[in-house]
């Protein structure tokens, strides 16, 4: 199969193929998905290395089951994102029993903004910070609605729950990282300015 | 019970911009090649595929049918054994044939001894 019909072809078809021990096939979903899933990935832990750790753990699950995969009702993107949320939660799991992480959302400290080079440079980690204080299920809502631009729909059934809630638990989590971000709002804009 | 409608579209857009501060982390070749090693290592080609399950099969077999036969190859040899040697032993005791076995009684002995065959009676 050359590499041009491979570009065009539909994740589920390459999936088969991966699994069948294709590395051109598998080569493609990687140049596809690697990326969001490693976004998904850093998003939800909130370190690089561990986004890492959690986008490999995803692939090998997915290379494990590539020659079994079949299509039961969810997209492939669907599937591959919800493995990697619960790698994600698992890890998050391990970690609380270190440190509780559903602890209440850390505020952010006004006075870190106060520098407006320092702002320049830190508003993404103040936005991240604000993300990672969220409580787990919103975190996953923003991750899966915001940033990979996913469907509430497509978000419910990553999370295995209704739409409703997936309506609910994102406005929480916008009102929530709003509130968070307010005190440094102007620092933040005038940051862009810069 | 809120929902998103409590922004106005203005502070939902500054919102949204606000979001899109933060980094998002593209993930780097070296990663991109090893997750590509996994493949390799965990989905095997057909054609191994099939030597695994031949070569199961053959590891089966030698389990299995090696010993049966290390046992049927020991039986066959008790056989061979047994139908050389009976012919001798069958021969010891075939009572009827001794039984029924005629007396071939040679006419110069029986008339150099006549007086010893009959000496009994």
């Amino acid at each position: 199969m050359s590499e041009l019909s491979t570009r065009n072809e539909a994740d589920e078809i390459l999936v088969a193929r991966a699994g069948r021990g294709d590395r051109l096939a598998a080569s493609e979903l990687v140049m596809r998905h690697t990326d969001k899933v490693m976004g998904v990935c850093y998003k939800m832990l909130g370190e690089r290395s561990a986004a890492e750790d959690a986008t490999q753990e995803t692939f090998l699950r997915l290379w494990k089951h590539a020659s079994g995969w079949k299509k039961k009702g969810a997209k492939f993107e669907t599937w591959l994102y919800r493995v990697a949320m619960n790698i994600c939660l698992d890890r998050l799991r391990k970690r609380g029993r270190e440190a509780p992480e559903e602890a209440a959302p850390e505020q952010i400290d006004p006075a870190m903004g106060a520098d407006a080079s320092m702002i320049a440079t830190e508003r993404g980690l103040l936005v991240e910070k604000a993300i990672a204080a969220l409580p787990k299920r919103q975190r996953m809502v923003i991750t899966l609605c915001h940033y990979q631009e996913l469907s509430n729909i497509e978000t419910a059934k990553i999370m295995d729950t209704s739409v409703e809630a997936v309506e609910s638990l994102l406005s929480r989590a916008r009102r929530t990282i709003r509130e968070n971000l307010l005190p440094i709002k102007e620092e933040l804009m005038e940051g862009r300015a810069i | 019970m809120s929902s998103i409608e409590d922004f106005s579209p203005d502070q939902d857009k500054e919102l949204n911009a606000l979001l899109n501060e933060a980094t998002s982390p593209v993930a780097s070749d070296g990663l991109k090649a090893q997750i590509l090693d996994l493949h390799a290592r965990t989905v095997r080609l057909p054609n191994d595929r099939a030597f695994g399950t031949s070569s199961r099969l053959l590891n089966a077999l030698r389990r299995r049918v090696v010993p049966a036969g290390a046992f049927a190859g020991l039986g066959a040899l008790g056989f061979a054994i047994g139908l050389t040697t009976a012919p001798v032993s069958i021969a010891s005791y075939d009572e009827d044939a001794l039984y029924y076995a005629e007396v071939v009684v040679d006419d110069a002995f029986a008339a150099d001894n006549e007086g010893l065959l009959w000496a009994a009676d």
